[in-house]
């Protein structure tokens, strides 16, 4: 068989085939649902659905924004849905909870036309500060969710929730997780759908001013509309049973964990004795179905990514529909509490049901598990801060101070979480976005001596630090705000920030600048250095915001090392490149220790520091750290 | 050579992020889809281009598509970039399973200052006994390098995965897949380093 595949196809708005990642087949299932409006915070593992529409805004003619941050882009989307266009918000589970407090109203006024929200749930974590449940919101809105099973089901799923959305006149969501969203497989294409004229506003207080007492008008059609939900997930075209439908053995396979049960079961000694319920309505389960589904079985095992809720939920409805199965999953821990679902832990769920006797009597054998080769554990690979990277520099800085005067660094989300990674260990804390600055301030309040330093970069800056920076001129916080700005949201790929001067859509916006944030709202030390140009000037820096009253803020201006490798690479320009001098180094490894930069190696053999000079970016921080002058410049062939 | 009844293939690459590994992978799921199989690539990045571990499992079938992950101990292959990391990779080898390893090093930070131990041949030869004896090296910096680009590191390793596995479509294809991936002034530049690959050029059986 011979596929016309053509990796230019997904940038195409003719149907095709093309090669995608989760993540990219849902901004294609948007796309060919005829997006109006498309906003975003970037994260992990969310980001390249709004990466994608971005690229195809200007060809396709919708609105691509990255947003300040969630909340925000959540307003935008919504409004542009209110005025009866298209809007689609994406974000990964965390940027979800910063949506919380506008969805639950906007569930209760409901939208003119498709909206759709798209959580991507990292599942392990692979990069978050937790593991993140999204469903749990869906449940709190009472709203309608869809979890796709494949890369295909993505784009499509994704398109359905806009018809969905638009015949209820309610948000819907997609729920992806990280496996999912960047799982890469081919998908068929429909056409991209033309988009709608303008949108426009109507006036209607007693729907979209949502005082209490429009709150209790509401609530009447709100629980008629639930009705509805109930009935349209009985028929979602993305719910399926298959296996056996007579077996004694039921497994509820939610989402994208279908393809791993599958799986799971073709190694099961006895898969005929196993009916599956592919579910992908996951908000409201379709209640109807899935008692007849039980109704059949002993036992059912449920499989879901991270929280027991579709477990819990079906526990439930077995009892009030008087129905005897034993549900099991990852609340009675047969599957493991925590950690990615995969064929092995659901293989050895369905061994831990058999040894708890449930399984027993319906599969003869016990499940058969690969005998998996017992290996050490190899040592961990830490991320670090790249070769070139300013906030290596900044840290170096702030490292010094802390020495000198003791202290607490509370740091933030971003690429400087690295700085966490030995040898540096430069931070104490990362929580939440913007929580540097305000756990910063109660750190002070709390009588916390020596330098309290808030580090965050530019673009978490502007998503949640300004309102935390105003509680310390507020309170008048003795604290230092060292703001790291590389002008990029650098971690999730680089994507624009406020102080870029481009938007989503690669247009020239203002770039604003973090200094005139600051005046603005009142702090009266501000302070702006280049990281890399002198660390002595950046210790002064930080000296002399330290020891003045109230709030300050230092900015660490220098644009991201990569960045700058990929502008040079464009225009075929030579970075520096810097040289140990062997009779000079004495091996002390200072430079390495103090830097963590990648591009400084140690040769155990000659005990000498060498510079990979695939990796410098010439940025000349080892340099000036070196006590012994053992690092000059030197040609870059 | 190794050969394969079925059309199909379970694979993980790793690498250290900007090495190529997830271009690599993209490229053997693009020959699939091509040779009209049903492929699916399990990628995890996040943090990968911050020097990071990076991985990608590969599954192509004939009918269905699979879940995005192999189950540990049972791929056919492992495909390394970075020599350590294929150790980090080792427990998804089934026993006996192809691990085609370059020899290129990304030292860590922390093995400079001593916090870590890099690995000597001797630890990663004694590590990969325990599930395999079908170890090759290759050393595909350099075989990418005279080829004249540094960067086609990955293209060097996809040539040994065809000399020594049999794969489910034929070496066009893969051919063909290289040069969509590709931007278009290296595709020549990654083909010859394919070739380079494929006649066994920097290879060497581990024991």
């Amino acid at each position: 068989m011979h596929v016309n595949l053509q990796l230019s196809a997904l940038d195409s708005e003719v149907e095709g085939v093309a090669i995608a990642l989760g993540d990219e087949a849902v901004a294609r299932g948007a796309e060919e649902a005829g997006v109006d409006v498309a906003t975003a915070y970037p994260g992990t593992p969310s980001s390249e659905v709004l990466e994608t529409l971005a690229r195809h805004a200007k060809k396709f003619g919708f609105h691509v924004e990255w947003s300040t941050n969630e909340m925000v882009a959540f307003e935008v989307a919504y409004a542009a849905a209110l005025a009866g266009k298209r809007a689609m918000t994406v974000a990964k589970h965390l940027g979800t909870y910063w949506m919380v407090d506008p969805l639950m109203v906007a569930a209760l006024t409901g939208v003119n036309a498709g909206f759709v929200i798209v959580t991507a749930d990292d599942t392990h974590p692979y990069s978050s500060q937790n593991t993140g449940d999204t469903r749990y919101i869906t449940r709190m809105a009472r709203l309608p969710e869809v979890e796709p099973a494949t890369v295909q089901e993505a784009k499509d799923a994704t398109k359905w929730a806009f018809e969905v959305s638009e015949k209820l006149g309610l948000p819907v969501f997609v729920r992806l997780t990280h496996r999912l969203a960047h799982a890469r497989a081919a998908i068929t294409l429909s056409p991209v759908s033309s988009r709608r004229g303008p949108g426009s506003f109507k006036k209607n207080d007693d729907r979209y001013v949502m005082v209490a007492a429009n709150v209790r008008k509401r609530q009447p059609s709100f629980e008629e509309l639930q009705k509805q939900i109930l009935s349209i997930s009985e028929s979602c075209p993305f719910n399926n049973e298959d296996g056996n439908n007579d077996a004694p053995l039921g497994v509820v396979a939610c989402g994208g964990t279908y393809q791993f049960v599958r799986e799971a079961i073709s190694k099961l000694p006895n898969p005929e004795n196993i009916a599956v319920f592919k579910l992908a309505m996951t908000n409201p389960l379709p209640q109807g179905k899935l008692v007849q589904f039980m109704a059949k079985r002993k036992l059912v095992l449920v499989v879901e990514e991270v929280e027991p809720i579709v477990e819990v939920e079906l526990r439930s409805l077995a009892q009030s529909s008087g129905i005897n199965a034993l549900i099991l999953g990852r609340g009675t821990g047969t599957i493991p509490r925590y950690g990615e679902i995969t064929t092995d832990s659901i293989v050895k769920g369905v061994a831990r049901a058999f040894e708890v006797g449930a399984a027993k009597a319906i599969l003869s054998d016990p499940p058969t598990q690969v005998s998996v080769q017992k290996l050490a554990d190899v040592e961990n690979r830490y991320p670090y801060l790249c070769a070139g990277c300013p906030h290596a520099a900044s840290y170096l800085a702030i490292k010094r101070i802390i020495r000198k005067h003791g202290g607490v660094v509370a740091g933030d989300r971003g690429c400087y979480n690295q700085g966490v990674n030995p040898p540096l260990r430069a931070l104490d804390t990362c929580i939440s976005m913007g929580a540097s600055i305000s756990m910063a301030v109660g750190f002070e309040k709390a009588g916390v001596k020596g330098a309290i330093i808030a580090v965050i970069g530019d673009s978490t800056f502007f998503h949640a630090g300004i309102p935390a920076l105003i509680d310390a001129v507020m309170e008048n916080a003795h604290i230092t705000v060292a703001v790291l700005d590389n002008r990029w949201t650098a971690m999730t790929g680089h994507q624009p920030s406020p102080s870029t001067g481009l938007n989503a859509m690669g247009e020239v916006s203002p770039s604003i600048l973090v200094e005139d944030v600051a005046w603005a709202v009142g702090v009266k030390k501000v302070i702006t250095v280049d990281p890399l140009e002198d660390i002595k000037r950046s210790e002064a820096a930080l000296e002399e915001a330290i020891s003045s009253p109230g709030p300050s803020v230092v900015v660490f201006r220098h644009e991201c090392a990569l960045q700058i490798e990929r502008e040079a690479r464009r225009k075929a320009v030579k970075l520096p490149l810097y040289e140990v001098d062997p009779s000079k180094c004495t091996g002390c490894r200072l430079c390495v220790l103090e830097t963590g930069c990648p591009a400084l190696v140690f040769d155990h053999a000659t005990k000498k520091v060498v510079i990979n000079a695939s990796e410098c970016t010439g940025c000349g921080l080892c340099q000036q750290d070196c006590p012994f002058h053992a690092i000059h410049l030197t040609e870059r062939k | 050579m190794i050969t394969v009844a079925e059309r199909s293939l379970d694979m993980v690459v790793c690498g250290v992020g900007g090495q190529g590994t997830l271009v690599l992978s993209s490229v053997v799921a693009a020959a699939a889809v091509l040779a009209g199989l049903k492929v699916v690539a399990g990628e995890t990045h996040g943090q990968a281009q911050r020097g990071g571990t990076a991985s990608s499992h590969v599954r192509i079938r004939e009918k269905e598509e699979p879940a995005p992950l192999i189950p540990l101990g049972s791929a056919d292959v492992l495909l390394s970039l970075e020599f350590w990391e294929a150790m980090r990779y080792a427990k998804y080898l089934k026993k006996g399973g192809l691990a085609i390893v370059a020899t290129d090093k990304v030292i860590p930070v922390t093995a400079s200052v001593g916090l870590t131990k890099y690995p000597t041949m001797e630890e990663f030869k004694s590590y990969m006994t325990a599930v395999t004896d079908k170890v090759y090296l290759v050393d595909a910096g350099a075989v990418a390098r005279s080829v004249g680009e540094p960067r086609a590191t990955n293209s060097v390793l996809l040539g040994s995965l065809a000399r020594q596995y049999q794969l489910p479509f034929d070496l066009d294809t893969l051919k063909r897949a290289i040069s969509l991936y590709v931007p278009k002034r290296a595709v020549d530049v990654n083909l010859k380093a394919f070739e380079a690959g494929l006649s066994g050029q920097g290879e060497l059986k581990a024991f």
